[in-house]
């Protein structure tokens, strides 16, 4: 689904560039449910920018789908964010003048899809992720673990193949964090997506098919679960 | 904490390394230089034509005048024998066209004719290569000989004329040839005109210009030890009605008027760039205030206390208005020599024959433009510190990110609307006096500031309003929608300062399209001649060139010929001030053309005109000296003040002064002038109007310097001379809506600053650069739309205020209110475009923003 060739990321300075990647290879198996797991400023969420797209490797090259990523423009990136990565980020980030159907919506519309069709996916995406009761409400209206939902339901209304999520619960409470690692690991099964998820939850490692540990800006080991 | 340390760490920090500070600078500059640029175009202009009027007085106390014109030179025996008198100058002049040297053919010549005994006591002479008094003396006695004129050093060098040469004038018809006796130094009277003056002796001027026996002028110096107010009731009873004795000075009032009021207005206008560049500072503060939250609960926490927090804010504010001042009065400077230029061509055209104004930027002017910005930003910043310093701690610890619109106080602010435009409406009200209206820009300014204080509700409305239409649109309209409630408090100002750039754009136009509509019907009624003929010199200047009455005759005679209007105008002294008194055809006239009567029958009217003693009088110069139909008044005449009835009252907006209007019969009667200045022709059915044309211009134009124009041709000239004048209003405008267009930019900056955030989550949710682009795009676009929308009806008002109450007060014409209705196109296109404009760079720059930076959570 997705590979990583020596991929490095250096972020340059006058007298001391920040070495945040370190030639990381690194292959991820399609429907497979990954963690991220290690100390802050290991790595982790700069190797979810670069999976993105977000930033660039300095070194390295992505594999996405068996196809090299080396020479995408900032449009490839876009194009792909459109159609098959889908984003989740630990502080919801849903738009505060849009009404949670609008926040899912979104997306679709970005990518040129009829409002009709986007509003009719928005609905469904909520309905799945147990917000059907709450389309018009605005982000300032929901709870913490709402918006999450919604943040989830927009990730997944756009059916992408890779789910990129940085600490998705790490600003909820142990119980809702709880019920969002449900709803994604049901959302991803059903659906079989691929789930990349930067974590420091250790309850995330029970869904987990594969927990990648990261220490110094390099892969330390990997752990397959069963 | 000390101030100081306050100021070095934080408020300096903050003013250098912003962008949005400089922008703001630039708008403030730019917005004071517009205003000091007017301030130094019209002090320039108005030290030019004081310089002129004292130079033309020299040491002259006391001035004699005729009330009808040129008056009879035994006057001079009456006064010789006031011992109060101590020095008599007996004056005679004339403006002409100058037929040679060629290079000069066409510029006006003002010759004046001199008394050579007296003349040197008067005024100051400086001829070029004579230093003394004697070797003067002995100069002037060269101007004995009948041919012998001095001519200025500025103008021999400009047309490379020497001692000796040949210069020839053109006079109803003739061509009066001289030769240059001596060269007048550029200095006092040498630089009058930019020099197109010539002098010569007065018995040489009566015999050629046809005035023998006559005088225009007297000048006088009286005994210093005698109060002049006496003097001038002795002279008068002494003298008759027939002159009027006056202070040089007061030759000039009506006109000093005029142009104040005309000078008022440019200030006026100039002053909305700075109303702009308030709200520019404005909003940099209040942005700034949202933006430095933690900054401030940071510092309060660390013990400075409100005062501090306010004065932080404030002179910040005042740092702004102090460099954005210098370098305006710098700016101003630049823009003040244009300016200059055109407002002497336009005074010139418009008023009174000014020399080219001198460029000065004098000291207390370059302080003044500092001091206004300083002003102008302390008043900016006073709300935004107030802001700052009340903030609690910890909410500002917080650190709310955005602008926060909980609490926004849209009833309190339509209330305060609703009260501005109430106190707008009443000053509207009040009786219109001649002169300055203070009433008219204290009501514009309320106007102003009520639409302001109703810009964040219209926000609200238009937002709501258009929520969903936007709905099923492109994403970028529907986020832009949101986006625009979501920052009312940081929208409102920029929209505001663009909604009164825009308002007063608007209203200006509707000012000079209903002025231009008026001007139009007016020609359109009052020029009905086929052809217009006229000495080539009649539309440039202040030129006493006519031609005599036996040409109108010969026309007339022409088989495709219908009827010819002759038409003379005179400046006569009613009620002490200049009025420029027209005799023509009227049954000519009656039959072919028309006037617009403000009451009464026009057939009637004329009727009673047709070879009598009813005169019209113009709008203008009956409401100045209330004047109404039916009234008697005594109209100066060589024979003394006859007695007529004003029959009609008529709208006239040719002339600023006013107008009387009586039948030919009478001034060839009381003044036996059979002059003409102007012919006009109607012409037979069928007749080809453009070969006739040529057939006057080849019979009479060439032999008598006579042009001749179809009526089309004559209207287009006007129009133009029409439009040249309105051309600093529109560059004004044009100023203020760029001082706009920096606050919108300023405004989307930091816009954009503050949704970083928001535009990385859209670009990881598949958003693309031009997606982004789009978003700001259209963010400009609705605040454009809502200043417009805003704009249009404000300006609206404005235009009323200006066309009835302002203009009325300063010009004293009544224009026919004509709303175009291409503005509200033309105000559309403007506005987006000027939004789209401020809005490129904020774009481009949110397209590139960092998406890692900004998605990262701290």
């Amino acid at each position: 689904m997705i590979a990583l060739k020596k991929v490095s990321k250096i972020y340059p300075h006058s007298t001391h560039p920040v070495k945040a990647l370190n030639e990381i290879s690194l292959s991820i198996d399609k429907g497979s449910f990954c963690l991220l797991m290690g100390p802050s400023g290991c790595g982790k969420s700069t190797l979810l920018n670069l999976l993105g797209g977000l930033d660039l490797p300095t070194s390295g090259e992505i594999l996405f789908k068996g196809q090299s990523t080396i020479d995408f423009k900032d449009s490839d990136w876009t194009a792909l964010r459109r159609s098959e990565i889908g984003m989740i980020f630990q502080f919801f980030n849903l738009l505060p003048m849009l009404t949670a159907a609008e926040n899912v919506a979104l997306p679709m519309l970005l990518r040129g899809n009829p409002p009709d069709l986007a509003k009719q996916k928005s609905i469904a995406a909520l309905d799945k992720v147990g917000l059907a009761h709450r389309l018009d409400h605005l982000p300032s209206a929901l709870s913490g673990g709402e918006m999450q939902r919604v943040a989830i339901a927009r990730a997944m209304a756009i059916s992408p193949l890779l789910l990129l999520a940085d600490e998705p619960t790490g600003n909820l409470d142990s119980h809702t964090g709880n019920e969002i690692l449900s709803l994604l690991a049901a959302q991803t099964k059903a659906l079989g997506l691929t789930l990349l998820m930067a974590t420091h939850s250790q309850q995330a490692r029970s869904f987990a098919d594969r927990i990648i540990f990261m220490k110094d800006s390099e892969i330390e080991r990997i752990e397959t679960r069963p | 904490m000390s101030q100081q340390i306050l100021l070095k760490f934080i408020s300096l920090r903050h003013l250098l390394h912003e962008k949005r500070t400089w922008l703001t600078l630039i708008g403030v500059a730019l917005g004071i230089s517009v205003f000091v640029s007017i301030r130094i175009a019209n002090r320039s202009v108005l030290q030019a034509y004081h310089q002129s009027v004292d130079a033309f007085a020299g040491e002259t106390t006391l001035e004699i005048v005729g009330r009808s014109g040129p008056f009879n030179e035994r006057l001079l025996i009456a006064l010789r024998k006031e011992a109060a008198i101590e020095k008599i100058s007996p004056l005679v002049q004339s403006v002409l066209p100058i037929v040679e040297p060629a290079s000069a053919a066409e510029e006006m010549l003002l010759l004046m004719g001199i008394d050579l005994l007296q003349e040197q006591d008067f005024r100051d002479y400086e001829i070029q290569g004579e230093s003394d008094e004697i070797e003067i003396t002995s100069a002037f006695e060269k101007l004995l000989d009948p041919e012998s004129i001095f001519l200025t050093e500025a103008f021999a060098a400009r047309h490379r004329l020497k001692i000796g040469d040949a210069l020839s004038v053109r006079m109803g018809g003739d061509v009066l040839s001289f030769k240059v006796a001596a060269l007048l130094k550029a200095k006092d009277i040498g630089q009058m005109r930019d020099g197109n003056i010539a002098f010569l002796d007065i018995a040489t001027a009566q015999w050629r210009f046809g005035k023998i026996g006559q005088l225009d002028r007297i000048d006088l110096i009286s005994d210093v030890q005698l109060a002049l107010d006496g003097l001038i009731t002795q002279l008068e009873n002494r003298l008759g009605d027939g002159v009027l004795v006056r202070r040089p000075k007061q030759r000039n009032r009506h006109v000093e008027k005029m142009l104040f009021s005309f000078q008022m207005n440019l200030t006026a206008l100039s002053a909305i760039s700075l109303f702009v560049g308030l709200f520019l500072i404005y909003n940099t503060l209040l942005v700034s205030v949202a933006h430095r939250k933690k900054e401030i609960g940071m510092l309060r926490a660390l013990g400075v206390d409100r005062p501090q927090i306010f004065r932080l804010f404030t002179i910040e504010g005042i740092a702004i208005g102090l460099f954005g001042g210098f370098f305006g009065v710098l700016m101003g400077a630049l823009l003040a020599r244009w300016v200059v230029q055109v407002l002497s061509t336009t005074v010139t055209a418009l008023y009174v024959p000014i020399p080219p104004s001198p460029f000065s930027l004098p000291l207390p002017l370059f302080v003044e433009g500092i001091v206004i910005g300083v002003l102008v930003a302390a008043f900016s910043a006073i709300y935004p510190a107030w802001q700052a310093a009340r903030l609690k701690p910890r909410e500002a610890m917080e650190g709310i990110y955005s602008s926060e619109e909980t609490g926004f106080k849209h009833g309190k602010l339509c209330v305060l609307g609703s009260g501005a435009g109430l106190l707008a409406f009443l000053l509207s009200q009040m009786p219109i006096r001649w002169g300055m209206s203070w009433n008219g820009y204290l009501a514009a300014a309320l106007l102003l500031a009520a639409f302001s204080f109703f810009v964040p509700s219209t926000i609200l409305a238009f937002s709501r309003g258009i929520r969903y239409f936007v709905r099923n649109r492109a994403p970028a309209w529907r986020l832009a929608q949101g986006h625009l409630e979501q920052a009312i408090r940081r929208n409102a100002p920029t929209i505001s300062a663009f909604m009164g750039a825009l308002a007063m754009m608007v209203s200006v136009v509707i000012m000079i399209e209903s002025y231009r509509k008026t001007v139009l019907i007016w020609i359109d009624q009052t020029i009905q001649a086929d052809v217009i003929g006229f000495p080539a010199s009649y539309m440039t200047s202040d030129s006493d060139e006519s031609m005599p009455d036996i040409i109108r005759s010969e026309i007339a005679a022409l088989d495709t010929v219908e009827a010819v209007d002759g038409y003379r105008s005179r400046i006569i002294l009613f009620r002490d001030a200049p009025v420029e008194l027209a005799a023509r055809d009227l049954a000519v006239h009656a039959a072919h053309s028309d006037y617009l009567f403000r009451k009464g029958s026009r057939d009637r009217l004329f009727q009673d005109a047709i070879g009598g003693t009813t005169l019209f009088v113009s709008e203008v110069l009956a409401n100045r000296l209330e004047l109404n139909e039916g009234d008697s008044i005594q109209i100066p005449t060589p024979q003394g003040l006859i007695p007529f009835q004003i029959g009609g009252i008529f709208y006239d907006y040719g002339t600023d002064g006013g107008k009387m209007v009586i039948d030919r019969s009478q001034i060839k009667k009381y003044w036996q002038d059979q002059q003409i200045d102007a012919l006009l022709v109607y012409i037979k059915e069928g007749v080809d109007v453009v070969s006739l044309s040529q057939q006057l211009r080849s019979q009479w134009g060439t032999r008598q310097g006579l042009s001749f124009t179809t009526q089309r041709d004559f209207k287009t000239e006007i129009m133009a001379i029409f439009d040249q004048t309105f051309l600093i209003t529109y560059a004004l405008e044009w100023i203020a809506i760029v001082v706009a267009l920096l606050g919108i930019a300023n405004t989307l900056f930091v816009s954009i600053l503050e949704r970083q955030r928001e535009i990385g989550i859209l670009r990881s949710i598949g958003a693309s650069q031009p997606q982004v682009i789009r978003i700001v795009l259209a963010e400009a676009v609705y605040m454009g739309l809502i200043g417009n929308l805003i704009a249009l009806v404000c300006g609206f008002f404005l235009s009323l205020l200006l066309i009835f109450v302002i203009n009325k007060a300063s010009f004293g014409w009544t224009l026919q209110f004509h709303f175009p209705p291409e503005i509200l196109l033309h105000s559309f296109i403007v506005a987006i475009g000027t939004a789209l404009l401020a809005a490129f760079l904020p774009a481009r720059k949110a397209a590139r923003t960092d998406l890692k930076e900004a998605i990262a959570y701290e």
